[in-house]
C-alpha cells in the first residue's frame, strides 16, 4: 500500500503561514510591542503546515526599536534546519522585516519558524501570554552563543519562556 | 494506491484541550481569556474534557501546567479515556505524580500510546485540593458549560470506567499529552 500526497491542486490557504494563523497559541489577545527576553535566544514556534509547500522568504513583525541583529529560520521537528536568513541587521521601524531565502520545499507536517536576536533590548510584535503558558502551547528555545541559528537546534522546553514573537513563511516572494 | 486527503493535519507536540481544531477550549469565542492560576475545585474530583484527534498519533507523555501555589503535595494524574457514546468510557493510559515546581508544566512519561483518529477524553484529578493550584481558563458565558467537561467524585486514582455526569462548573484545565519528548 502507497500513500501518495498531495493530491494534485492542493495548495495552501494563504501566501503566509505563520504564529498568529499556524500555530497553536489560543488567540486570546493581540500582539504588542515586547523587550526580546535575553541577547542571543532563540525562540522556536511550532507550525502546522498543511500542504506541500515552496518556502521562499521568511518574515517577523518589527518595532520601531532594533538595534542588533536577529536570525530566522525553519527547522523540522528533529530540530534540523532547513533554510535560514543568517545573522542580519534588525529593520527600526513597525514592518514587516522580510528575509529572503533559498526557496525550500516542505510540508505537509509539523514545523518550527525560529527566531533568534542579538541583544535583549530589541522589541519584537509578540504575544506574551505568563509563564509556563508558551511551554504548554509547544514553543521551545534555546541559548545560543551568537544570534546565528544552529543547523541543529539544541531545544528545551523553557519552563519561564513568556514571550512569543510574531512572524512566519511567507510561499510567495513579496515586495517592501 | 491510496491517496490522502488534500489537506494533512500534523500532529501538535503539545495537545490540550486549547489545541486549535482538537479540543473545545481553543476558540476565543469559548474561553474569552489566557488560562490563569486557579485552586483545584474539589478533592479527588476527576474532570474530563473533550479532545478530537484527526489524525493518527502517538501519546508519550501527559503533562499539566502548576499553577502558583503546589505547596499541598497533591497527586495530580492526567490521563486519557475512549469515548462511549459521547461522554467518556474506558481509561487507556494515565499518569500520575506528586504535583512539582509551582508556574512549571509538568510531565510523567507513560508507555507510548498509538492513537487512530477519533473522540477521547482528557481527564485530570487531583488527590487534594488545599495548596493546590493548576492553570485553567473559564468560558466566556456559564452557560458554555455543556461544550466544555463532564466531572466525577471520589476520582483519585482515575477509574479504569469513567462514571462521568453533567458539570455545571467552568473551569477548563490547562492539561493533556505530548507527542515528544523534549524536556
Amino acid at each position: 500500500m502507497t500513500l501518495v500526497t498531495p493530491v494534485l491542486g492542493v495548495s495552501a490557504r494563504r501566501q503566509s503561514i505563520d504564529v498568529l494563523n499556524d500555530s497553536y497559541i489560543p488567540s486570546n489577545t493581540p500582539p504588542g510591542s515586547n523587550t526580546w527576553p535575553s541577547a542571543n535566544l532563540a525562540i522556536y514556534v511550532p507550525l502546522r503546515v498543511v500542504s506541500r509547500v515552496v518556502v521562499r522568504q521568511l518574515w517577523l513583525a518589527a518595532t520601531g526599536t532594533g538595534t542588533g541583529n536577529v536570525d530566522c529560520g525553519v527547522y523540522n521537528p528533529g530540530g534540523t534546519r532547513l533554510v535560514s536568513a543568517g545573522s542580519t541587521a534588525r529593520v527600526a521601524a513597525v514592518a514587516e522585516q522580510v528575509f529572503d531565502v533559498t526557496d525550500t520545499t516542505i510540508g505537509p507536517g509539523l514545523y518550527y519558524w525560529a527566531l533568534s536576536c542579538s541583544n535583549n533590548t530589541d522589541q519584537v510584535k509578540s504575544l506574551v501570554p505568563v509563564a509556563p503558558l508558551p511551554a504548554a502551547w509547544g514553543v521551545l528555545s534555546e541559548a545560543l552563543g551568537s544570534v546565528t541559528l544552529p543547523a541543529t537546534a539544541t531545544w528545551v522546553v523553557d519552563q519561564t519562556l513568556a514571550l512569543i514573537p510574531v512572524g512566519g513563511i511567507l510561499l510567495e516572494t513579496v515586495t517592501t | 494506491m491510496i491517496y490522502v486527503p488534500g489537506y494533512v493535519e500534523p500532529v501538535p507536540p503539545m495537545i490540550s484541550p486549547y489545541t486549535f481544531g482538537w479540543g473545545s477550549a481553543a476558540h476565543e469565542r469559548v474561553v474569552g481569556s489566557e488560562a490563569t492560576s486557579a485552586t483545584w475545585e474539589s478533592a479527588s474530583r476527576a474532570v474530563y474534557m473533550p479532545i478530537f484527534i484527526p489524525t493518527p498519533t502517538i501519546l508519550t507523555r501527559v503533562w499539566w501546567a502548576n499553577g502558583a501555589t503546589t505547596s499541598g503535595g497533591a497527586t495530580i494524574e492526567v490521563g486519557l479515556y475512549r469515548d462511549a457514546g459521547y461522554k467518556p468510557g474506558a481509561k487507556i493510559v494515565s499518569g500520575s505524580a506528586t504535583q512539582g515546581t509551582a508556574s512549571q508544566v509538568q510531565f510523567v512519561d507513560v508507555t507510548d500510546t498509538f492513537l487512530l483518529p477519533g473522540l477521547y477524553w482528557i481527564a485530570v484529578t487531583s488527590s487534594s485540593a488545599t495548596n493546590t493550584t493548576m492553570f485553567r481558563g473559564t468560558p466566556a458565558d456559564a452557560s458554555l458549560d455543556a461544550v466544555l467537561r463532564m466531572q466525577e467524585a471520589s476520582a483519585s486514582p482515575l477509574p479504569a470506567t469513567a462514571t462521568p455526569v453533567e458539570s455545571a462548573v467552568t473551569n477548563n484545565w490547562l492539561c493533556g499529552f505530548s507527542t515528544t519528548t523534549i524536556t
